[in-house]
């Protein structure tokens, strides 16, 4: 129906239904996904009922505090749905571990966040940041992106909006220099 | 480390932000695993077509109070519903089974009408409810007495 998201947004902001309507159908799929990807990937436990709050939150959020005014790159409203949702997801899980807290139910199983994959996981991000703490800055991201993060070098290249070249030559030649600091450490 | 705020964050993934934004954004996130992570899901997300569920769009238009046009269940079982009615009629040898797919046509029919799906929201509701209750009752005590490890009195 709005075939130019510009427009879409402008009706919005006007508080016209239909337009409001068309946001939510084309949005609402991609709140839920972030906030689901941000959680899992955050290591909570977490149900449907959860997200499904999370998502609504999102959107009266938006409707009640006429957050799209304020969104000045339109073309990119995704990207900030996207990071909108997945903060709301972040905050609504840590008020909602306060209150498990407060109501003693901390030793239930559900509520246990971390395990012990994950420990070992934080580990290794751990000694990964310290490798490469004096890098430049775009090589540090590249490398976390790759290694941490399992991103393929068109992905990082797309990401980061460089070269795929640039992005390779990166990853070959830094990852030999923390092959020969890992061999001399251990 | 303070977090950058949604717009600027969001800003990074546009291919028109300028060079000394990117490179601000860059010094954040080259040490910030949060904010580097959330761009990630960010990314993702717009390369991918997720769908939300139905009954959650709708909850939320209701919230905001959006007047929805109302959804009629697909006709086209409630047809096919008839005509396997009418069939049982006239093929008398198939009456049983011509009329009870019918009736399960039907069935899909009324189910997929609105005020079916308000139902099933509603007793799935009842459910998690009664399952909350149980989890918060405390187990009855009034019966164990002191004793070995065993409950047997000493």
């Amino acid at each position: 129906m709005f075939d130019d998201i510009h427009d879409l947004i402008g009706r919005c902001i006007e508080r016209e239904e239909k337009a409001w309507i068309e946001f939510i159908d084309r949005f609402s799929g991609l709140v839920y996904y972030s906030a689901r990807e941000r959680l899992k990937k955050n290591g909570y436990s977490f149900s449907e009922q959860d997200i499904q709050d999370i998502v609504q939150n999102v959107f009266i959020d938006i409707w009640e505090k006429s957050m799209l005014a304020e969104v000045r790159e339109r073309h990119k409203i995704k990207a900030w749905l996207s990071i909108t949702g997945q903060t709301r997801a972040l905050n609504f899980m840590r008020k909602k571990k306060e209150r498990l807290l407060s109501e003693e139910e901390l030793f239930k199983v559900e509520n246990i966040v971390s395990d012990k994959k994950e420990d070992y996981r934080a580990e290794l991000i751990e000694e990964l940041e310290k490798a490469i703490e004096k890098f430049p800055l775009r090589e540090k991201i590249i490398l976390k992106l790759n290694i941490v993060h399992s991103r393929t070098h068109k992905e990082i290249a797309d990401f980061m909006n460089m070269p795929i070249n640039t992005v390779s030559t990166i990853i070959a030649r830094r990852k030999e220099f923390l092959r020969k600091i890992l061999n001399s450490t251990t | 480390m303070k977090c950058l705020d949604e717009k600027a964050l969001s800003s990074y993934l546009d291919e028109r932000l300028s060079d000394v934004e990117r490179k601000n954004i860059e010094e954040h996130i080259a040490d910030c695993n949060i904010c580097l992570g959330m761009l990630l899901v960010a990314y993702e997300s717009q390369h991918c077509n997720k769908k939300c569920p139905s009954i959650l769009k709708d909850k939320i238009k209701n919230r905001l109070g959006l007047k929805q046009p109302k959804k009629r269940p697909e006709l086209k079982w409630f047809f096919a519903g008839l005509f396997f009615f009418v069939l049982s009629f006239v093929f008398r040898h198939y009456f049983l089974q011509f009329l009870a797919i019918s009736v399960i046509l039907g069935f899909k029919w009324v189910m997929e009408g609105e005020s079916a799906k308000r139902v099933i929201m509603i007793f799935k509701g009842i459910q998690e409810k009664e399952k909350k209750v149980e989890r918060k009752s405390s187990p009855d005590v009034s019966n164990i007495s002191g004793g070995d490890r065993y409950g047997k009195p000493e």
